[in-house]
């Protein structure tokens, strides 16, 4: 298609319009296609540009408020009086006839809408102009310039005045945005926080959910720290709903409040529930570890006789009663723990002095040692029971935790030297340090 | 993009570029396609009708090279016209942006 051929399907196709019209249209689309010629393009590059004709067509009628629609019909019209002029004349003519009339009656039509029109569009114009007159009056007011010296000054004080003012303003309005800004970001920041702490807060709950739920399944009475944690759960999850509300504005206050509401309704139960299963605790009484027992062990030990004799030499600084300082020598015992008693026994013998322990254990083989330390001249005590911190606890802890499945707690009695006796004769004298 | 919402914002584009100077058809057409890609052809119509709204005046200019051009210079009408519809547009945008935004976020 070539720009003639272009320009007279798009003038048959907007004959609906005011001839003027088409002739402006027709103006400017052979300019711009001779514009595009100049840039480079061909003649069929430029037309093709426009796209299909018919939507071009449209375009341009719907851009004078005639319906598209319109115009296919009128092209229908066109077309079909083309055949029939090739066939019959007398329908050629009638065809004619009735897009003329139309085309007619559209000019009539518009030219009565710009008779009423027009008026309008007159006082339309008078106003804008006034418009313009006032402000450019106002304008000119504006600048009038300064007359005379002191009309000078007065304009130089003024402009300072203006001047003073528009800076203070300046200066408020920004520190009042700074302000604004700060509070905004402490705001913020406060929520971000408080949004954090919940955030960690609801991973704790849910890992002790996680463990009570497992104890739970084991039998430990936890029925309750599991409800309480689901409550303090939805508490948490409330929390973070609520800095997400007012973080982000966003609205679901009902599901905010619910799982609030319901969170701390369910911590109740769950305290009460808890209140219930461990106040059923009862005391077990005294309960030994298992497999423990009381033994008891004896054990003499005998004063030698160069104890004495050294007793007695030592002894030779007194001069006087040497025979009586002999009996009257006083044996020292150091014991390795506190807990013991002395007592007097006249069926043991008198260069006798018995030990009688007794053990808490589950170990047959424990039995108590005792020496003569040579350089402070004591008498050594030793239970022999060597206490396992570990064993213990690992035996106590399963002793504890099948307590705690029967709903009870008991004395528990740990393993060790229960107490010490030691029996000497009444004339034997002994001294006791620990 | 959608061509319905190109035809809204048409005439506002058309509106501000002859705002900023007078131009003629093509130096118009060519400064609309930079923004929105949009069919030649239909910009002429709406500058026609623009003008026949008052919202623009037409003079004619001799060009160094062709015939005279066809300017196109903005009323105050128009200027007012542009004004509106920037209005209409911002309101129109923010809303729907607005909207989206809160249905994205739900």
């Amino acid at each position: 298609m070539n720009k003639e051929e272009f320009l007279s399907v798009l003038r048959k196709n907007l004959s609906v319009l005011e001839e003027g019209e088409i002739n402006d249209i027709m103006e400017e689309y052979e300019q711009h296609i001779d514009m595009k010629m100049k840039g480079g393009l061909s003649e069929n590059d430029a037309i093709r540009d426009f796209g299909d004709m018919k939507e071009l067509t449209a375009g341009i009628l719907e851009a004078y408020h005639v319906k598209a629609d319109f115009s296919k019909e009128e092209k229908k019209n066109v077309d079909f009086s083309k055949v029939v002029e090739e066939s019959k004349k007398a329908t050629t003519a009638i065809g004619k006839g009735t897009s003329n009339a139309g085309k007619w009656l559209g000019k009539q039509l518009k030219r009565m809408w710009e008779f009423i029109k027009k008026p309008f569009v007159l006082l339309k114009e008078s106003i804008q102009n006034q418009n313009k007159k006032m402000q450019k009056k106002q304008e000119e007011a504006r600048n009038v310039p300064p007359v005379g010296f002191f009309g000078k000054i007065w304009a130089c004080i003024t402009g300072f005045v203006k001047w003073v003012l528009t800076c203070t303003k300046q200066i408020v309005n920004w520190s009042w945005k700074a302000f604004k800004w700060t509070v905004h970001w402490c705001w913020i920041i406060g929520w971000l926080f408080i949004l954090l702490m919940v955030g960690v807060g609801t991973l704790c709950c849910i890992f002790l959910f996680g463990t009570a739920f497992i104890l739970q399944l084991q039998e430990y009475p936890l029925i309750g720290v599991n409800v309480a944690t689901i409550g303090a759960l939805l508490v948490h999850i409330a929390g973070i709903l609520l800095c997400l509300l007012v973080l982000k504005k966003k609205k679901f206050y009902k599901v905010m409040l619910s799982l609030l509401a319901g969170g701390v309704f369910l911590s109740g139960i769950g305290c009460g529930i808890a209140f219930g299963e461990y106040s059923s605790f009862t005391y077990g009484g005294e309960a030994k570890l298992p497999g423990s027992k009381y033994i008891t062990k004896t054990v003499d030990y005998t004063i030698e006789a160069d104890d004495k004799t050294n007793s007695e030499t030592s002894e030779t600084a007194s001069e006087d009663n040497a025979e009586q300082a002999t009996t009257e020598k006083t044996y020292t015992i150091s014991m390795n723990m506190w807990s013991y008693n002395i007592i007097e026994d006249e069926s043991v013998p008198k260069d006798k002095i018995r030990f009688k322990v007794k053990y808490l254990t589950d170990m047959e083989d424990v039995s108590p040692h005792i020496t003569k330390d040579d350089d402070t001249d004591f008498i050594c005590f030793s239970s022999g029971f060597e206490y396992n911190e570990l064993r213990e606890i690992m035996r106590f802890k399963d002793m504890l935790l099948s307590d705690i499945k029967e709903h009870k707690i008991s004395d528990y009695q740990f393993d060790g030297t229960e107490i010490v006796e030691i029996h000497v004769n009444p004339e034997t004298s002994i001294e006791v340090e620990y | 993009m959608n061509p319905q919402f190109k035809k809204g914002v048409l005439e506002l584009i058309v509106l501000e570029s002859v705002r900023c100077h007078d131009m003629y058809g093509y130096e118009l057409v060519e400064e609309v396609s930079k923004v929105i890609d949009v069919n030649e052809g239909t910009i002429y119509p709406l500058l026609k009708r623009l003008t026949n709204e008052h919202y623009f005046e037409t003079y004619l200019k001799e060009s160094t090279e062709g015939p005279p051009r066809k300017y196109y210079h903005i009323t105050a009408p128009g200027i007012l016209h542009r004004n509106e519809l920037e209005e209409e547009w911002n309101e129109f945008s923010s809303q729907v942006g607005k909207f989206l935004k809160e249905k994205k976020d739900e």
